[in-house]
């Protein structure tokens, strides 16, 4: 089957399926066991799925050199029929030729983006897997429960450490749950396959299945700590938020299923070479990118579907570098840039105008939060912004190479966060911790590294990144004067980056302890932990370099991106390409000024001197809560919802356990209805009796009719 | 029955074999009556044994059905796709070989004719296609699955399981049936043992339950008879083998010896039961009202090689020629007389359509006849609630699908829309009343409501001419996703009844903390309730996107609002999980976990919602989607 003379592309297939192996071993050995009533977690699965993950981390090394050595050598039709195939999944009708809208097929393309996707995926995911080893560890072993209402891990704002409560409800012994560690890998290696699967698909079916798969991935994880109660709704509110971006993006299959007859991502691409789409109308083309587009708004937590991310928040920490910064939360941005042709002009400036206002909205919020894992989860939202942005005014390259660099840092922040909660034993407010450079200096150090680069200094990944954008940005603002706010947005939000990743560092690593018993007990991290750090630290500095490296266009990551780059529908792209090449150096200057603005003030906050009480205080207002999405969607539609839902249901039937509230009941409508034909029959016959009897008899009657005509007919 | 078996000369295969499928869980029904008393386990290892051959011999007839598929190729078509091994051409061809009176009835096409009652043109008439396969195969395995799931049964135990083998018999002669009375006698047989079974077994409101089922039922089916009866009406001698036509002359002639030949031959009429027949007569009234009836043409001999493709290529540029009328009839007589007669007045199509679409709709359901379900399912027993959901609804859209349609197709195209718009209300307010119950069952009843909404919405999906492969995919998915909401309602039926046994209550409120102390349980729980949202991979998904992807072409407004609808299924389902399997809760802290008869039940149920999920094609689509292009290539072109 594997046959990767004529085939290369089949080792991403491949390494793609192994993670299911842990994953049904775990489950098999899993449910086996409890049946015969063992319920202490295995680790062997673990170390199974990390051996496997690794594995396909090298598969993936293998494939990316293999392939980019082709691509170079090989013609692009052949590059084509080795990196890529379909079978059918469902075929239909009995047609012997090849038809549109007849066949379901499933796949996998390797393009230079998902070749590079896929190594990032996996590279990351093996270091995040290693680092859960350690992260986890707890959970080899039966695990306290902490008094109801109240975390594991991730719990926001607990204020003491006091003991839990005994807690007599566990078979796990007094006051204990059983351990997961086992059931954490399983969900990991599911979800590695999902997103794998993800990359190479190579048709909108196959995105859309993955799309699901790694959802529900992520709602296990998030409610991994599902004693608590925020854990299980934060998972919901995941999966929910996200299925109504799926159901944009169903929608948008269904238009091109409609239209071109198959989803074929290459294909459909194919049919929006040209300026002027056949076979659709604008409408059409436009409703076909907004769908697609919803999906990817869903996926990657933009306006006005974030707000699942922060919560999302509720999971353990690798989760929330490994799904919620480095790997699904980029699905949505990486789905924008394969489909990149299909989207119309108006599209694209609907993709630009959302990631700025999700770039702004996010970074602002970030400013005020105390916890440390939603700060990073809010800077996700913006970055992801950036790259939305990006991909909108067309700057293909930036956006996606922004997505590669920031996969790396973000990976590398949320680690140390989790490095730092593991280190002070699951507290993570900001305002409760400071001077821990002291207690654990490699968390410290690598996160700085991290703040650095997403911050925009020179040399370090995120620069050249974010370089790219800005002049993207820049030379599209200038091509279209009335659309300049999508160059200046970004570039105020990046001294609002600089300034909140400064004002997490300073607050968590700076200045003195204000917390003495909780640094007491601070402990750097064990070397399981630790080592991925380092890795992640080097890769943030340097994954985008090139020669010269004092040159933002010469990243050689950028390049191989920029070799794939497809045809855009943008307003005046070329005009705007050309004007972000002759102003790249305003742009970048500009930037790193804003970078520097941030920085310095939030030396001066939170940096020179220790933050006053003022600035420690719980914060208030508008940004504090979140511009009032949640509230607002709580009351527009959450709570709208749920009251046509109980509506209904009393409208379909009064409850036996509530009162109809007034409503007339369509059940009761149906029921009087027969309670008056009984009636009827009885005050007709005059005699009572029970019901059943009348109805017997109204059946025999009216089947004695029908007989009657029967013979009429037939006479 | 043995009887008739046993007085044909020539034994055929047949006939034993659909026989068989058909009446072997009474035939144990039956045994069980001998088994004494006090044997309660050998009473239902009797039961188990009987529903499980009754599988196996499905099974069987699944292969014997992909080997007939597989025995004729044509260049023109992909293999398992000839044309003559479609239901309508063995149901004929088995017509004319018993219109002759001659020659053997020894074949191997799975359809077996005998007369039954001749007074009324009553046949004994089985046969098997994919769509009624699939229906077939799901109930065997519910039910089987059902009577391991009816261990805790104590009371009345021999009486209970005779009503249930009884009422598999009576669902599947429904599904094998090919005439409408047999199908009829078939459809109320399953009635009465459902009535016992809810109204003796069930729970406090179980009286109220059974008979609200009865006479919603009853209520549809009498509307059934009623569009049976002016089937019947339907003189149908131009559709039917000449030979017959002549026979009925020549009855004419015996009882007035005074008419002529010729004025016998006139006069000589023929009424069926035949859905096959009646469904060509459907299809040239519809070209009659659409002002199409050049395109009627008359059958040619099969002998000659000519099909539709060839007849095609000799008339271009004439209107797609359609064969309906049997071999040797005189074209233009034949279409005066259809002309005359009151089945081809929209009148009599609307108000058929309409009688069939409300009798088996009730079955469906559809709002707002579908009130009989909740309390229902409310009140029966956990394995009866599972057939319930599992097989029962099945019936109603097998039913739509299987006669309403074919029967009355100009009608069914006249009111698509409206249709589709039932299916899509069903989708959206049985979600919205789901998420509002307290009651676990209540809500899984309504979400039947809803996910039975898209085999409605599929169905209607009427695209014809180039779009026709659309409507293709949609009734696809629409019987994909009755096998499939067949697994996972009646796997989820079973669910609420495991913590039924060990709470005793089902109020979603006061559950919660079930993961800790259940985790098997939970693991399958969660793999239930993620195929029946619809998550990709497994079952439930495979049918709702087939019938978006076939429904927008239909309709983009219907297929958008079904599309939303996954949201709400999203939602009011993990919110039942959240109050269920999540949390902390005292009460449930020491629940035990799933026994082995227990995992015997769901792991079935788990292992199917996942190989159906991921491999659809080479388990499903690849012997039942033949029977599906049939069903659209006759209907689609008539548009």
């Amino acid at each position: 089957m594997f046959d990767l003379s004529a085939h290369p592309g089949r080792i991403y297939v491949l390494a793609t399926l192994l993670p299911l192996v842990p994953a049904a071993v775990i489950l098999l050995v899993g449910m086996v066991r409890h049946l015969a009533g063992r319920h202490a977690p295995t680790t062997a699965g673990a170390y199974l799925s990390v051996a496997c993950l690794l594995a396909s981390a090298g598969m993936a090394g293998w494939g990316a050199v293999t392939y980019f050595g082709e691509v170079e050598r090989l013609p692009a039709a052949e590059v084509e029929a080795r990196w890529g195939e379909r079978f059918d999944w469902i075929r239909i009708g009995g047609s012997v030729t090849d038809q549109p809208a007849a066949v379901l097929p499933v796949g996998y393309r390797i393009d230079r983006l998902s070749a590079l996707m896929f190594s990032m995926v996996t590279g990351i995911g093996s270091l995040i897997f290693l680092f859960a080893l350690g992260y986890m560890a707890d959970e080899k072993k039966s695990v306290p429960l902490p008094p109801q209402g109240e975390g594991l891990g991730v719990g926001g704002s607990h204020s003491d450490h006091s003991p839990p409560h005994p807690h007599p409800l566990s078979p796990g012994g007094e006051g204990s749950r059983r351990g997961r560690f086992d059931r954490f890998f399983l969900y990991l290696s599911l979800f590695a396959f999902s997103m794998l699967n993800l990359l190479v698909a190579d048709n909108l079916f196959q995105v859309f299945v993955s799309w699901e798969l790694v959802g529900v991935c992520s709602f296990f994880l998030i409610g991994f700590y599902y004693e608590r109660r925020s854990a299980g709704t934060a998972a919901n509110k995941a999966f929910i938020v996200n299925r109504v971006g799926d159901a944009g993006f169903l929608v948008g299959m269904a238009v091109a299923f409609a239209a071109f007859g198959t989803l074929n991502i290459a294909d459909l691409n194919a049919k929006f070479d040209t300026n002027h789409p056949q076979d659709i109308s604008h409408t059409l083309w436009i409703v076909l990118g907004l769908g697609i587009f919803l999906g990817a708004v869903g996926k990657s937590a933009q306006v006005p579907l974030q707000t699942w991310l922060p919560d999302a928040m509720e999971g353990p920490t690798p989760v929330s570098a490994l799904i919620h910064a480095a790997t699904m939360v980029a699905a949505g941005v990486y789905l924008v840039g394969r489909c990149y042709p299909m989207f119309a002009p108006e599209v694209l400036l609907v993709i630009a105008y959302i990631g700025l206002v999700t770039l702004f909205i996010s970074a602002t919020t970030a400013l005020v939060m105390t916890d440390i894992k939603r700060v990073l989860a809010y800077s996700t939202c913006s970055q992801l912004g950036y790259m939305m942005l990006a991909l909108g005014v067309g700057g293909w390259t930036a956006g996606l190479l922004h997505l590669l660099t920031h996969a790396f840092f973000k990976a590398l922040l949320f680690l140390c966060a989790g490095s730092v909660i593991h280190g002070l034993h699951h507290e993570q407010d900001l305002r409760r911790m400071g001077g821990l450079r002291r207690k654990m200096p490699i968390t410290a150090y690598t996160m700085l590294v991290g703040v650095l680069a997403i911050s925009g200094a020179p040399l370090l990944s995120g620069w050249y990144s974010k370089d790219q954008i800005l002049s993207s940005a820049l030379g599209f603002g200038m091509a279209n004067t009335e659309h300049f706010l999508l160059f200046v947005g970004p570039l105020l939000t990046a001294a609002l980056t600089a300034f909140y990743m400064f004002r997490l560092w300073f607050l968590a690593f700076g200045g003195e302890p204000r917390d003495r018993k909780l640094y007491d007990h601070a402990h750097e991290s064990p070397a399981v932990m630790t080592i991925p750090l380092m890795i992640l630290a080097v890769f943030s500095v340097g994954v985008a370099w090139g020669w010269p490296i004092w040159d933002a266009e010469a990243s050689a990551l950028g390049k191989l991106l920029h070799a794939g780059q497809p045809h855009g529908h943008g307003l005046k792209l070329d005009q705007a390409h050309k004007l972000a090449e002759a102003n790249h150096l305003l742009a970048g200057g500009l930037a790193l000024a804003a970078a520097a603005v941030g920085i310095g003030y939030a030396w001066v906050r939170y940096g020179k001197q220790a933050p006053t009480p003022a600035q420690l205080a719980e914060p208030t207002g508008l940004l504090a809560n979140r511009w009032y999405f949640d509230d607002v969607y709580d009351a527009a539609f959450v709570n709208r919802t749920v009251d046509a839902a109980h509506l209904s249901a009393n409208v379909d039937r009064a409850n036996p356990d509530r009162k109809a509230e007034g409503v007339p009941s369509l059940d009761g409508l149906m029921n009087s209805a027969a309670t008056l034909a009984a009636r009827g029959g009885d005050a007709l016959r005059a005699v009572q009796t029970g019901r059943i009897r009348v109805y017997v008899l109204a059946l025999a009657l009216t089947t004695i009719g029908l007989l009657g005509m029967l013979f009429a007919f037939i006479r | 029955m043995l009887d008739l078996m046993l007085s044909s000369t020539d034994r055929e295969l047949d006939l034993i074999q659909l026989s068989a499928l058909a009446f072997l869980p009474a035939v144990f029904a039956l045994v069980l009556l001998l088994v004494p008393s006090g044997w309660k386990t050998a009473m239902r290892w009797t039961a188990v044994f009987g529903t499980a051959l009754t599988l196996t011999v499905g099974l069987c007839t699944l292969v014997d059905y992909h080997t007939l598929l597989d025995s004729r190729s044509d260049r023109t078509t992909r293999s398992l796709y000839h044309p003559a091994t479609r239901l309508d051409e063995r149901a004929d061809a088995q017509l004319a070989v018993s219109a002759t009176g001659v020659g053997s009835y020894l074949s191997d096409d799975l359809v077996a004719r005998r007369p039954w009652i001749p007074r009324f043109d009553v046949d004994y008439a089985l046969g098997v296609d994919g769509i009624s396969l699939v229906l077939v195969l799901l109930t065997a395995v519910v039910c089987l699955l059902a009577v391991i799931a009816s261990w805790t049964i104590e009371t009345n135990l021999r009486t209970y399981l005779i009503l249930l083998l009884t009422l598999e018999s009576g669902v599947l002669g429904a599904f094998l049936s090919l005439d409408l009375f047999l199908f009829y006698v078939f459809y109320e047989v399953m009635l009465l043992p459902m009535y016992f079974l809810i109204g003796l077994w069930g729970g406090g409101n179980r009286k109220y339950a059974a008979i609200k089922f009865v006479i919603y039922t009853l209520l549809g089916s009498v509307g059934l008879l009623a569009a049976i009866i002016a089937l019947y009406s339907v003189n149908v001698r131009d559709f039917v083998p000449q030979d017959l036509v002549k026979q009925r002359a020549a009855d004419l002639k015996r009882k007035d010896p005074a008419l002529t030949d010729a004025k016998a031959l006139q006069l000589a009429e023929v009424h069926t039961f035949d859905f096959v027949t009646l469904g060509k007569v459907g299809r040239a009234v519809m070209l009659a009202l659409n002002h199409q009836e050049d395109r009627i043409q008359v059958a040619r001999k099969k002998e000659q090689g000519t099909n539709e493709a060839d007849l095609r290529r000799d008339r271009q540029g004439t209107p797609e020629p359609v064969l309906l009328l049997a071999e040797g009839v005189d074209r233009e007589a034949a279409i005066a007389r259809l002309k005359g007669q009151s089945v081809c007045t929209p009148t009599f199509q609307y108000v058929v359509f309409a009688l069939l679409f409300v009798g088996f709709a009730v079955k469906v359901p559809i709002v707002p006849l579908h009130h009989w379900l909740p309390d229902a399912h409310v009140e029966a027993p956990t394995p009866i609630s599972m057939i319930l959901a599992g097989v029962l609804l099945k019936l109603g859209g097998y039913g739509l699908l299987r006669f309403a349609f074919p029967l009355c197709p100009w009608a069914a195209h006249q009111l698509a829309w409206w249709v589709g718009l039932i299916g899509v209300v069903g989708i959206v307010y049985g979600a919205l009343v789901a998420m509002g119950q307290r009651d676990f069952k209540r809500l899984l009843a309504y979400s039947s409501v809803s996910h039975m909404g898209y085999v409605v919405l599929g169905l209607a999906s009427w695209s014809g001419g180039a779009d026709a492969r659309y409507w293709e995919w949609a009734v696809n998915g629409a019987l994909f996703q009755m096998l499939a909401h067949g697994v996972t309602a009646s796997a989820l039926f079973f669910v609420v009844g495991v913590v039924y046994d060990r709470a005793h209550h089902r109020d979603l409120t006061r559950f919660g903390g079930l993961k800790e102390p259940m985790p098997v349980y939970s693991g399958m729980s969660a793999i239930l309730f993620f195929a029946s949202m619809g998550l990709p991979g497994l079952c439930g998904f495979v049918g709702e996107f087939n019938v978006v992807l076939g429904a927008w072409k239909f309709n983009w407004g219907l297929a958008v609002c079904a599309i939303l609808a996954t949201v709400l299924t999203a939602a009011y389902l993990l919110w039942a999980w959240q109050r269920v399997y999540l949390g902390v809760n005292p009460a449930t802290a020491a629940f035990p976990d799933v026994s082995a008869r227990e995992v015997a039940v769901l792991l079935p149920f788990v292992l199917l919602s996942i190989a159906l999920g991921v491999f659809p094609s080479f388990l499903v689509y690849q012997w039942a989607e033949p029977s599906v292009a049939g069903w659209v290539s006759q209907l689609a072109p008539l548009q």
